[in-house]
């Protein structure tokens, strides 16, 4: 994280500090419209796990994945502009986080209980648009973009359910796991900067960082019932977690319009 | 306004249209002709039926198995709406063709220990309190209305139902009494004995 800012309050210090970037050319700031398609690694920096059976139970993905993502901006004036961004976010661990699961309840039921565990996880992809304004710095071939969106990160975090026959006795018992809602919608802040070449006066090439930030707060009740006395035990497992990611992107602006 | 109702009879017949089920509902009767009581044995998974002369007293239960005949047709009611039509009929929900009511309801299943179970319950106690059902633990009363039930369309001919001791008894040797009531016949009595160890 110490890394990121530092490289995006190097990239501003330079931008603003060179006399070279504030030369106001012709063919600087005459863009009003553009169309941004790009694709790269989305690298968590930090990740809400609890190292618990219920990270298991939680659609979003903590690994570094491939995202595309596409975005239009418009300026309304010189220096500013508004930008609607819009990024596939996906979660295609189902298969690893259910063995993960019925791993955990192996081990820790396995020796005294027949078992019988199920969460419904399932892969997804979600859209994830975010809508932000756009500062902007440009020469005749460079530009540099500061911004600032916002946008609300959804995931699930899905109940599930174990069946316990305790082995030699007639006593069976279930844990249940349950958050208090299963959809989890986290207003989310995206500071990110772009820049790049103008390599023609319509097509320019652009890379980007984004680093998406949220807080979890949720939790899960871990409920373990024994079905003949009814008796319950309740474990509380909190996700309160600031979640930091980073989206590095290569991808190509083209100009639609420009100002006359 | 004459115009408005005119328009709007046709209308509310389709709202309140119900079928004509074309077909008269059949009651007939079943009566419970059967019953075996059998040792089960649930260390396992599952319970299982067991011959053994000693069973885990922690995981021990009984089977009751009962059977069913049709023994009886009764009346035939003709299923249908005289003010309004079926032709506008959104959905239909039709009564079973058959039902199948019991003759002999039963009334009551007792379990008595014949044998010293513990402390508080010596030779020929009522002990039905410690037997539940298997996973949904129900009292042994609770079952009775879902085994005097009203079959649609199909007479389960027969059933099983296990029940199993939710208390460890002190002594060994046990010899269980299971006493069915009914309300229009006499009661049947079946034993079974076993070792708890």
């Amino acid at each position: 994280m110490k890394n990121v800012t530092i490289l995006i309050c190097f990239l501003f210090i330079v931008v603003f500090n060179n006399n070279t970037y504030s030369q106001e050319e012709s063919s600087t700031y005459n863009s009003k419209w553009q169309l941004k398609i790009a694709a790269g690694p989305n690298i968590p920096l930090t990740t809400m796990k609890q190292h618990r059976e219920t990270d298991n139970f939680i659609e979003f993905s903590s690994k570094p994945q491939t995202v595309p993502s596409v975005s239009l901006t418009y300026f309304f004036s010189k220096k500013w502009g508004i930008e609607a961004h819009f990024k596939i976010n996906y979660f295609n661990n189902k298969k690893e986080q259910s063995d993960n699961f019925q791993n955990y309840v192996k081990t820790q039921y396995q020796e005294d209980y027949y078992h019988n565990a199920f969460s419904p996880v399932s892969n997804i992809i979600e859209p994830l648009p975010s809508f932000g304004i756009v500062y902007r710095e440009e020469t005749d071939k460079l530009y540099f973009y500061p911004k600032i969106s916002i946008t609300v990160t959804s995931f699930y975090a899905n109940w599930a359910d174990i069946e316990l026959k305790e082995i030699g006795t007639n006593n069976e018992y279930t844990v249940d796991y349950w958050s208090d809602r299963r959809a989890k919608d986290n207003f989310t802040i995206i500071p990110s900067v772009s820049t790049g070449y103008k390599f023609s006066d319509r097509f320019w090439l652009d890379l980007s960082i984004a680093v998406p930030f949220f807080r979890t707060n949720f939790s899960y009740d871990k409920r373990f019932t024994n079905l003949y006395t009814q008796q319950n035990t309740v474990e509380q497992i909190e996700y309160k977690e600031n979640i930091f990611e980073m989206y590095v992107s290569l991808g190509l602006i083209y100009t639609l319009s420009k100002k006359k | 306004m004459l115009f408005i109702i005119l328009l709007g009879l046709p209308l509310l017949d389709v709202f309140y249209s119900c079928c004509t089920c074309n077909y008269e509902t059949e009651k007939k009767q079943y009566s419970n002709t059967g019953f075996v009581l059998k040792n089960i044995d649930n260390s396992g998974e599952t319970p299982m039926e067991s011959l053994s002369e000693s069973i885990n007293k922690n995981a021990y239960g009984i089977r009751l198995q009962i059977s069913r005949e049709r023994i009886s047709w009764s009346n035939k009611n003709q299923v249908s709406s005289l003010f309004t039509s079926s032709a506008y009929a959104m959905s239909c929900d039709c009564p079973p063709a058959i039902s199948y009511l019991p003759y002999d309801k039963i009334q009551s299943i007792k379990i008595i220990a014949l044998q010293k179970f513990n402390n508080d319950k010596p030779a020929n106690s009522d002990i039905t309190e410690y037997f539940k059902t298997h996973r949904t633990y129900l009292d042994v009363s609770e079952t009775i209305d879902n085994l005097n039930r009203t079959f649609s369309e199909t007479l389960n001919e027969s059933e099983e139902i296990d029940y199993l001791l939710m208390e460890s008894p002190s002594e060994i040797q046990q010899q269980f009494k299971v006493i069915i009531a009914f309300e229009n016949k006499p009661a049947v009595e079946l034993i079974t004995t076993v070792n708890l160890i």
